[in-house]
């Protein structure tokens, strides 16, 4: 017997039968935990931004038309509700090469060796955290989008509403900042 | 600024590559949990209200019947007669005489002018 498609399983779980919602959550939180971890550090913070997406997708089920894929109108929540963790967890920290832990000093002293790749992507990935700090969140928004969830310009100015020239500025001046901040911590330089 | 953008590029580059898709045991488990809690909560303070108002029709009741009972001796007992009838009829005979003077003063008023 062939499975449910996601319009059946919404027209179910619109009829009253919530158990029908079940198999649409299995399958789209992998995506929807793989955009939350680009944007929230600690696991707690993970699951709790992915309930959210995931409840607000139950309440607001009935406003969903069927005109895009199921997936496109979730993602979009998804991706209101990062940029609403992070207003609501704006650090606008700046970081020194004073600030770096050793697995981070470590990874910018083995960059010109070979076996660097895949030696200390957890460093690289709280590097990386450092630079986003210090941006706004909407700069940090569209930044992660584009960088890390390798999402279109086209792609991030429909999920923000913002005008694809608009994108791009953002994003340009967003890695020139975070290229500022890649000088301010590399020890090598600081040396 | 060219070490710096290529830096700046491994790191994301690794960063990318870390896989970040797992999801907890059961997670799906925990969504439906809060999904099905809800209307529940919804239905309970329905509950919660209901329960309270039928707790509030004994005391209310109560007070009710204290109140007619306190209320009725009142009812039965004979009601004051008007006091101030005395005064006012005082009031009205002097009105009379008053009118009948000015009355008299209009009758007489014309010899005056003469």
């Amino acid at each position: 017997m062939a499975e449910p498609t996601d319009q059946e399983l919404i027209a179910e779980v619109l009829s009253g039968q919530t158990a029908s919602f079940e198999p649409l959550v299995v399958k789209y939180q992998p995506r929807v935990f793989a955009l939350a971890r680009r944007y929230a550090r600690r696991e707690t913070e993970v699951e709790d931004i992915v309930q959210t997406v995931f409840l607000k997708a139950f309440s607001k089920l009935s406003s969903y038309k069927g005109t895009a894929p199921f997936e496109h109108w979730l993602m979009r929540t998804a991706t209101y509700t990062c940029y609403d963790f992070l207003r609501k967890h704006q650090r606008n920290r700046e970081w020194n090469a004073t600030d770096l832990s050793d697995e981070e000093n470590d990874w910018f002293e083995n960059l010109g060796e070979e076996s660097h790749a895949h030696t200390n992507q957890e460093a690289a990935r709280a590097l990386v955290d450092k630079l986003l700090d210090e941006l706004k969140p909407d700069d940090r928004h569209i930044i992660t989008l584009l960088e890390l969830d390798r999402k279109s310009i086209r792609e991030i100015a429909d999920l923000t509403g913002l005008s694809e020239s608009n994108v791009k500025v953002k994003a340009h001046r967003a890695r020139e900042k975070m290229r500022k901040a890649v000088d301010r911590l590399n020890p090598e330089k600081y040396l | 600024m060219k070490e710096s953008e290529d830096i700046l590029r491994k790191m994301l580059t690794e960063t990318r590559e870390i896989p970040v898709d797992h999801v907890p045991y059961a997670f799906e488990k925990r969504i439906m949990a809060h999904i099905e809690a809800a209307p529940q909560a919804a239905i309970n303070l329905w509950q919660q209200w209901s329960q309270a108002l039928w707790r509030a029709v004994v005391p209310c009741l109560a007070v009710m019947i204290l109140v007619a009972v306190l209320d009725s001796p009142e009812a039965a007992a004979p009601q004051p007669q008007p006091a101030p009838s005395a005064p006012l009829s005082a009031q009205t005979e002097t009105t009379d005489e008053d009118l009948e003077a000015i009355v008299m003063l209009a009758i007489e008023t014309p010899t005056l002018d003469r």
